[in-house]
């Protein structure tokens, strides 16, 4: 009988199972993560809430094999219906300064459930330093605030996530951290200990470190297994690894040789979904748009297209005169980006404008007055 | 027991209005939708993910488009068909009496 063996159950194991179950796919499934019951990990920084995906019954009604383990040795397809899924995702960076290891990362169940507990155990608010200020420092500076505790968020720069949502928007969410009581430094951390922090020459007493300085693609068993790897799992558009036709890689841990490497939700959802066409032997389903989102302090911000092909920028403001929205355009004029805060549908009407290679006047961008589903439209 | 909504011509196709619960009556807020095959259909607002109002959703097709975290739902049956959403959504029956929307409630 065919298989397919997925290790990794994050969204990319998850949603490839799903999706071959939909598909009816009729060979045997088995899923390994020595993490137990598959849960998304936007929730965890957000709520510190941990999300399984599905019930255990779910795996059970769809004779999925569910496996609590490590895998360390790649078991390679030996059959020609047999298939290998690497979905191993990312792990989070860690500092390299002295007392590294006093810092604790935001990356799993486990981390979401200790940072939840040593929260509530302080009664007048603990002293929370975070270190990083990009969408999941941020999103957990917001939760620690919203939890009672005192929080010092520091960054290297004072618009962080620039990268992602344009310089403009990235430096306002950056300042609204403070009018809701985050202090926020710009500066370095050069060395941690029992209790505190050294940043910039300063000593700052903490209960609680954390840091959220981005992750790197977990490679380890695909690399120890001789697979082609270089800043990701190396695959083609069908997700086959460029060393391995029978394994293939998906989500966050994956790159397309000669493209950049998507490290969002939807993306890994989606390479599921190419990924259970290979294995299924269908024409593969059409890539979307970029697009992730970020929810803090009350606020939900979204990104859609690509950053880093904006030559200019047209701003939209709102009646308080606040960013709501930035297009990116690219050398030529043409909307390659946006970004919002509480678009509502404006990054579904970006996603389309870009998908049939509209770009709107100007003047329409700029006006409020213009919702997202007249963009692009002639005016009346 | 059935809501009378308004007239069918003040929806406009590609559109939504929200049915709130303390006017109809209803156990719930609901969506009612003017679908782009011409129909009307009706579903819980509530999203099953998280909270967020379907009727502020992107209609394209017989499809809603969650207005947060993009989990589409089939009008017609109420089906979820892309994630993070996995439960679907209850379904209304909605018909149009006379020029006006009828909500079964
Ligand atoms: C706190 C947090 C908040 C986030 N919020 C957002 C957001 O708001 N919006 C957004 O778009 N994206 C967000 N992301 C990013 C998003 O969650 C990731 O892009 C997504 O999880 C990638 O999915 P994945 O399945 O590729 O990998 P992962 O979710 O990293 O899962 C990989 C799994 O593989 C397992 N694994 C690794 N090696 C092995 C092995 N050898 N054997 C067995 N199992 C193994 C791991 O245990 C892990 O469970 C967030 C990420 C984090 C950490
Ligand atoms: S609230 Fe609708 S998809 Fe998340």
């Amino acid at each position: 009988m065919s298989s397919v063996h997925i290790i990794g159950a994050g969204v990319a194991g998850y949603t490839l199972a799903r999706e071959l179950v939909s598909r009816n796919y009729a060979g045997s499934i088995s899923i390994s993560d020595a993490q137990g019951l598959p849960y998304d990990r936007p929730p965890l920084s957000k709520s510190l809430q941990v999300e399984p995906f599905a019930p255990v019954s779910w795996y059970r009604e769809h004779r999925i094999n569910l496996v609590q383990e490590e895998i360390t040795q790649l078991p390679l397809p030996t059959a020609d219906d047999d298939w290998v899924v690497l979905a191993t995702g990312t792990i989070p960076r860690t500092l390299d300064i002295p007392g590294a290891e006093f810092a604790r990362s935001l990356h799993t169940a486990a981390d979401a459930r200790h940072l939840a507990r040593a929260l509530e155990d302080g009664m007048f608010g603990q002293r929370v330093l975070i270190i990083g200020a990009g969408l999941v420092g941020a999103e957990f500076a917001s939760t620690a605030r919203m939890l009672g505790a005192q929080v010092t968020l520091v960054s290297s720069s004072n618009a962080p996530l620039a990268h992602v949502l344009g310089e403009d928007l990235a430096e306002q969410l950056h300042a609204e951290h403070r009018t809701h009581g985050i202090t926020t430094i710009t500066g370095a951390v050069t060395e941690l200990g029992p209790g505190y922090a050294i940043v910039s020459g300063t000593r700052h007493e903490a209960d609680l470190i954390v840091a959220a300085i981005g992750v790197e693609p977990d490679t380890a068993l695909a690399e120890r297994s001789g697979l082609d790897v270089e800043n990701g799992i190396l695959v083609d558009a069908g997700q086959r690894s460029t060393s391995h036709r029978q394994v293939l890689a998906a989500g966050d841990a994956a790159r397309e040789a000669g493209q950049a490497r998507a490290v969002h939700w939807e993306a890994a959802m989606e390479d599921a979904a190419i990924a259970a066409s290979t294995i299924l032997g269908t024409p593969a389903p059409a890539r979307s748009i970029p697009w992730f989102w970020s929810d803090r302090h009350d606020t939900h911000v979204e990104t859609v297209g690509d950053f880093s092909k904006v030559a200019s920028v047209v701003k939209r403001h709102n009646r308080r005169g606040k960013i709501q929205t930035v297009f990116g355009l690219d050398e030529s004029g043409a909307l390659v980006a946006a970004s919002m805060i509480d678009g509502g549908l404006m990054s579904k009407a970006v996603r389309k404008l870009m998908a049939r290679g509209i770009t709107p006047g100007i003047e329409q961008l700029e006006d409020p007055q213009i919702g997202p589903r007249e963009l692009g439209r002639p005016a009346p | 027991m059935s809501y009378r909504v308004g007239p069918a011509d003040q929806l406009p196709e590609g559109e939504a209005l929200l049915v709130e619960a303390k006017d109809s009556g209803a156990v719930e807020d609901i969506a009612v939708f003017h679908a782009e095959d011409g129909n009307f259909y009706a579903l819980q607002d509530e999203c099953t993910h998280e909270v967020a109002s379907l009727s502020e959703g992107w209609i394209d097709g017989c499809e809603v488009e969650c207005p947060l975290h993009s989990s589409s739902f089939d009008l017609r049956t109420g089906k979820v068909l892309c994630m993070p959403a996995t439960k679907d959504a209850r379904t209304y029956k909605v018909s149009v009496v006379d020029g006006n929307l009828e909500l079964d409630i």
